[in-house]
């Protein structure tokens, strides 16, 4: 009777300790490492988001702060983050998403260039890439080339062509994207109405966004 | 007891172990016919049945002789899913087995049926504005349809039919308030001739 009370009772302790085990396993198996490296940036910060609500940031004492690269940062894996850092004279400023996600991850922040920056690079680069889009097209002529925008570190470059033209069955404003190679200018795409990510995936998504999202330009269109 | 015990005992280690290498993984039902078709997920042999995987992108293939190989691309997250795979005959053989069995083409059928209706889950996952198509909108003009992509196999393509430079604008508009950007779109604009790209201007 003792004997077999005795491994009942160590049954039960097994089965408490693999109860403990299990839980310890899922617990230390909660949370993902984050490692951050990044350059040419500060005041870097990891905010969880409630997990129903992504765009509405939780309480500011759960906020965790980078302070050198290549830092280490333990989440938890089933919530979902949001990474934030300015960047330094020159550097575009922003926001990472985190989503909640079961694997390590290794992050670089490279920030781009700040707006004011790639403005003024445009303004000295302006004429040579016109010339390009000029030569290459014979109807360039029915166009009005717009400024456009740099985009990255400014070796992209995006502009909207605007029909000046009599032909109002085709005056749409079209989008047109080049890549400086080697200090030259080259066109990347078609001139079009939009240009889709998968008519160009060498193309960076966030580049093709920003050519889609430029604003439409004010004129023969809207006379139809 | 003591032998009631430990089996008891077993057997909750047996589930203990099996669920803990199990965590993280999602429930995957293979179906093949015909039954003998080998089975690879991602080039590695695998048979039909019940596996668990993590999630990701798998290919699931099967190949007999006498049929034509059989692909299939899925996605897997965080619910169970089942695959049916069903090679194509190609063979006199392969066509005489399934017209003597009738009950077997009825299988062959049925998982036809719930691959089209995955296939259709997943465009709409993939292109959700499909869902709202096609509309015609009289105050653009525009009307908007879809079909299959001349480009991605499995894919689909936007149709977008308006004569005027105002209505395709006004429709690339419809699509961004139904929450998509149309980069993520392959779209064709029926009644757009590029003035910068006909033939003889074409760079």
């Amino acid at each position: 009777m003792k004997i077999r009370l005795k491994v009942l009772l160590a049954l039960i302790v097994l089965i408490v300790l693999i109860a403990v085990l299990i839980m310890f396993v899922r617990q230390s198996g909660s949370m993902r490492l984050l490692t951050v490296n990044y350059k040419n940036a500060t005041d870097i910060i990891i905010k969880p988001l409630a997990t129903d609500h992504p765009h509405e940031h939780k309480e500011e004492q759960e906020a965790v702060r980078v302070y050198e690269s290549g830092q280490e940062v333990s989440l938890d894996k089933n919530k979902y983050y949001i990474l934030s850092y300015k960047g330094f004279e020159g550097f575009e400023g922003g926001e990472i998403d985190l989503p909640n996600m079961d694997e390590d991850q290794k992050i670089n922040i490279d920030p781009y260039f700040s707006k004011s920056r790639l403005e003024a690079e445009l303004n000295t680069e302006v004429d040579s890439i016109h010339k390009t889009i000029i030569a290459a097209y014979k109807n360039i002529g029915l166009y009005e080339i717009q400024k456009g925008e740099l985009y990255r570190f400014g070796e992209w470059y995006g502009t909207t062509l605007k029909y000046i033209g009599s032909d109002y069955f085709n005056a749409d404003t079209l989008r047109l994207l080049m890549y400086k190679k080697n200090g030259v200018w080259q066109i990347e795409t078609h001139p079009d109405i939009y240009l889709s990510k998968f008519s160009y995936p060498a193309i960076p998504e966030d580049v093709l966004r920003k050519i889609n999202a430029a604003p439409q330009p004010e004129g023969i269109i809207w006379k139809l | 007891m003591s032998v009631a015990g430990i089996i008891f005992g077993v057997f909750v280690l047996y589930n203990i172990v099996l669920s803990l290498t199990r965590v993280g993984e999602v429930k995957v039902i293979i179906s093949v016919i015909p039954k003998d078709a080998q089975i690879s997920i991602n080039n590695k042999p695998a048979k039909p049945g019940t596996i668990y995987l993590s999630q990701g992108d798998y290919l699931f293939e099967a190949k007999k002789q006498g049929w034509k190989d059989d692909k299939l691309e899925v996605q897997i997250d965080k619910t169970s899913k089942s695959v049916g795979l069903i090679p194509e005959p190609d063979s006199d053989e392969a066509r005489s087995l399934l017209n003597d069995d009738p009950e077997l083409q009825l299988k062959r059928e049925s998982l036809g049926g719930e691959r089209a209706a995955q296939r259709g889950d997943q465009t709409r996952q993939e292109t959700p504005i499909i869902g709202f198509l096609p509309t015609v909108e009289i105050t653009g003009p525009f009307r908007i349809d879809y079909g299959p992509s001349q480009k991605r196999a499995g894919g689909s393509t936007i149709l977008v039919s308006s004569i005027a430079p105002k209505g395709r604008w006004a429709a690339l508009e419809w699509i961004r308030e139904h929450g998509q950007d149309p980069t993520d779109l392959e779209i064709k604009f029926e009644d757009f001739i590029n003035p910068l790209l006909e033939s003889d201007n074409e760079n």
